[in-house]
């Protein structure tokens, strides 16, 4: 029994190491950031336009204009991924855009890879099975760390590539859903109901919407017997109220956004089970 | 035309019994409407929602199977009947039943309860309850829930749940099933108990006659030993049983 338990934590790992090496050529290790930059609001605003103008299928030259280098992605299909012009790194974030076949309206993010262990590639595989229309992520560390000064929190950045990201999407596909995933310890949170979950839903509010609770339920069937929560339902913390992006779309009338936070087991079962993901995907594509 | 001043009271008062009715309609038709319709079951901000529970539907095909994380000698069963909304309107009361088949651990039926409870609507009790259940997207709701707890002389390893002929309206029933965690020790039940927040411990000795603060481990521990906690089905969500998602919503707001 013990050495089925060890084969199988092995063959886990080795599944999550050959997903990893797949998607590797889309996240630039992290401590290469040298900066964190924010743009100034005219900036701001010209990038909104700029992938405003991309997902509507138009023009990249604006996006051009504001340093941002197109590569077509080797692993994703129809992926357009709009990266910082230059060899350094200012925090600027990975974009992925699906250029065609779009079969989820819903987009991918991780503000907090690297610190969310594994959120960053969930959100790539999401996208790539899914047929979402996009996806995005960080390209510096959320907290400063020993090889890396230059840090910053997505998430926490009203005025930023990423926000910007997110209110053109929202612009271009009114009814479609943002997904922001994160990871939480269990061993933090204050109940033992939170211990036990291995999900926190909230759309941001202190009233989730009707499509929250969509995919609550849907959540619910799909990973059980794991536990799903929801903010302000039966979960009292981590409800992304302050959410940077979450709030702008709200301003923006997107009732969309949603925060995703999954417990570290849950991110790896997600990751090395195709049937629980599978399973797992196919709620935001309702 | 001229009016008497008893006619003018009459008017008045019908007048006032007319702003009463309207008014309440107001309040509590358009928020009962809303509950009643499948799109009004779709947001929290029409009525507030204050809970949320699994539960597992009951199937005449195929009963649903509960294993313990070990042999036990009771159970515990939740159960809650929904139901059609034209029965919910007519009706106050309605008795359901299942039957509870135990096993031990070699899978031998030890043996086999037929169960009969009655679930209320909440707003027609004695002391009405100002809450409504219901399942998002489906017609009908949840009578009040009946409890179960059944002793074995031998030990359970696991149960079948199947559900019984039930009072026309009965729709659907659904149950939960509890097993009380085991210890080894009264020293692991006071770690178990005092490994929970504060406000969780002054939840769990609520129905203390003391403050969690004023008890003493003992009693503490037997807390902890009387704690039921929930088990799922065996099998596949939506193959082997039907996993459902609860809600309760508060009636005493106005829209």
């Amino acid at each position: 029994m013990k050495r089925l338990a060890v084969v199988g934590t092995g063959a886990a790992l080795l599944l999550l190491a050959i997903m990893a090496a797949r998607y590797a050529d889309l996240f630039p290790p992290l401590d290469e950031a040298e900066s964190f930059d924010r743009p100034s609001a005219a900036e701001f605003a010209r990038t909104r336009r700029a992938f405003v103008e991309v997902f509507a299928g138009g023009s990249e030259a604006q996006l051009e204009d504001l340093a941002f280098a197109r590569s077509d992605s080797e692993v994703l299909a129809s992926t357009r991924m709009y990266t910082a012009i230059g060899a350094k790194c200012d925090g600027r974030g990975t974009y992925l855009v699906r250029s065609n076949k779009v079969r989820t309206s819903v987009l991918f993010t991780a503000p907090h890879r690297g610190f969310d262990r594994l959120t960053g590639n969930l959100a790539a595989q999401l996208y790539d099975e899914a047929g979402a229309a996009g996806a995005a992520w960080n390209t510096a560390p959320r907290r400063e760390t020993a090889e890396c000064a230059a840090f910053g929190d997505l998430a926490a950045e009203p005025r930023h590539w990423f926000t910007a990201f997110a209110l053109a999407f929202a612009h271009t596909h009114p009814d479609a859903r943002i997904v922001q995933l994160h990871g939480f310890n269990r061993i933090k949170r204050s109940s033992g109901r939170l211990q036990s979950a291995s999900v926190i839903l909230s759309d941001g509010t202190e009233e989730p919407g009707a499509r929250l609770l969509d995919l609550s339920d849907c959540l619910t069937s799909a990973i059980h017997p794991r536990q799903v929560r929801v903010f302000p339902i039966d979960a009292d913390e981590l409800g992304a109220l302050q959410n940077a992006q979450g709030i702008a779309l709200r301003e923006a009338g997107f009732s969309g956004f949603t925060h995703i936070e999954l417990s570290l087991p849950l991110r790896r079962a997600l990751l090395s089970d195709d049937d629980l993901r599978a399973r797992f995907g196919q709620c935001f594509a309702q | 035309m001229t009016l008497s001043l008893s006619g003018l009271v009459r008017i008045l008062v019908i007048g006032a019994l007319l702003a009463v009715l309207a008014v309440a309609g107001w309040l509590y038709v358009p928020t009962l409407a809303r509950l009643v319709s499948p799109e009004g079951r779709e947001t929290s901000g029409q009525a507030r929602i204050e809970s949320r529970s699994l539960v597992y539907r009951l199937n005449p095909a195929a009963p649903v199977r509960f294993v313990f994380s070990q042999p036990v000698p009771s159970v515990r069963i939740l159960s809650a009947p929904l139901i059609e909304l034209s029965s919910w309107e007519r009706e106050a009361r309605w008795t359901y039943g299942y039957r509870v088949t135990l096993r031990d651990g070699s899978g031998s039926v030890l043996a086999s309860h037929e169960v009969y409870s009655s679930g209320s609507h909440p707003q027609k009790l004695e002391q009405p309850l100002p809450w409504t259940r219901f399942f998002r997207g489906a017609d009908g709701f949840v009578a009040t829930q009946d409890q179960a707890i059944i002793d074995s002389g031998t030990e359970i390893a696991s149960l079948e749940i199947a559900p019984l002929p039930s009072d026309q309206g009965v729709t659907a029933i659904d149950v939960r099933a509890y097993e009380q965690r085991p210890f080894l020790s009264r020293g692991d039940a006071l770690a178990a108990f005092r490994r929970r927040s504060g406000d969780e411990q002054r939840d769990l000795a609520r129905a203390n006659a003391f403050p969690e603060e004023f008890i003493g481990d003992d009693e503490r521990a037997n807390i902890a030993i009387n704690l039921w906690r929930p088990i799922g089905p065996v099998g596949i969500a939506g193959e082997d049983y039907e996993v459902g998602v609860m809600y309760q919503s508060a009636l005493d707001e106005a829209p």
